[in-house]
């Protein structure tokens, strides 16, 4: 029996963003991760049931009946999908999953906001000063120069 | 800490366990404003746009070939075609076509 959860991505993002999120909870899941750019890939749950066939990345679990499950998976994977308005979907049943992967959608959020914010402050010429994670938070403390309309004119 | 440079601010950006995550200007260097007002709009220029797509992955409606548009700009020869460059002045020059 599967138990889906899904969550939305809070920002839209690369499939490669992605996929460096779930190696970064996971790396024993690099060489399970199947991606597909026009989203065409099926998931599967218990007993091969499809759960749809919609995807953008997979995951596979053990009820895949194609591909080998990855490590810490059940019957059922993880599967990405992108709606029309460029948000993913995640949608996973971490019944099997460890303690460090369980909150997947949480932790692939937080990757995401990471790597887009340092992205685009380095775009800016903005400097990184610190990025160091406390207690589960993670710490960003970068200095952004502020342009003419932000400075004291004497 | 390290100094804050002249005209630059110190921004801390905190990202929960979830991926919420909170930009704030927690420094001023000498030169800026470092009023409330100021430091909301600085933030919203930098970070205004983070949702926004930069992915090359489209849905299917966009790999749907049926609505891919066919029509392409024609091929327009180099804007420097119709420049003469320095020799072929000098060449019109020899020819008598110089002023």
């Amino acid at each position: 029996m599967s138990h889906w959860r899904s969550g939305k991505l809070q920002l839209k993002c690369s499939l490669s963003i992605l996929k460096r999120a779930l190696i970064s909870i996971a790396p024993e899941w690099e060489s399970h991760i199947v991606d597909d750019k026009e989203g065409f890939l099926e998931l599967y749950s218990y007993q091969g049931n499809k759960k749809g066939s919609d995807y953008h990345l997979i995951i596979p679990g053990k009820g895949d009946p194609s591909r080998q499950a990855a490590p810490g998976f059940s019957y059922s994977g993880l599967g990405i999908r992108k709606q029309k308005d460029g948000s993913w979907i995640i949608d996973v049943d971490p019944a099997g999953l460890s303690k460090d992967a369980y909150n997947v959608v949480g932790k692939v959020n937080a990757f995401v906001a990471a790597e887009k914010i340092k992205k685009k402050a380095s775009s800016q010429g903005n400097r990184l000063v610190s990025d160091i994670t406390e207690g589960g938070k993670r710490k960003i403390l970068m200095t952004a120069p502020v342009g003419p309309k932000y400075k004291i004119h004497a | 800490m390290s100094e804050i440079p002249e005209g630059h601010v110190l921004i801390e950006v905190t990202i929960d366990e979830d991926g919420n995550y909170k930009e704030e200007i927690v420094g001023h260097g000498p030169n800026s404003s470092c009023t409330t007002e100021d430091d909301d709009k600085l933030l919203q220029d930098l970070f205004d746009d983070l949702g926004e797509d930069d992915d090359w992955g489209k849905t299917k409606e966009y790999y749907d070939k049926s609505k891919v548009k066919t029509t392409q700009k024609p091929y327009t020869d180099t804007p420097f075609k119709d420049t003469p460059t320095a020799i072929e002045e000098e060449q019109k020059a020899d020819l008598g076509f110089g002023v």
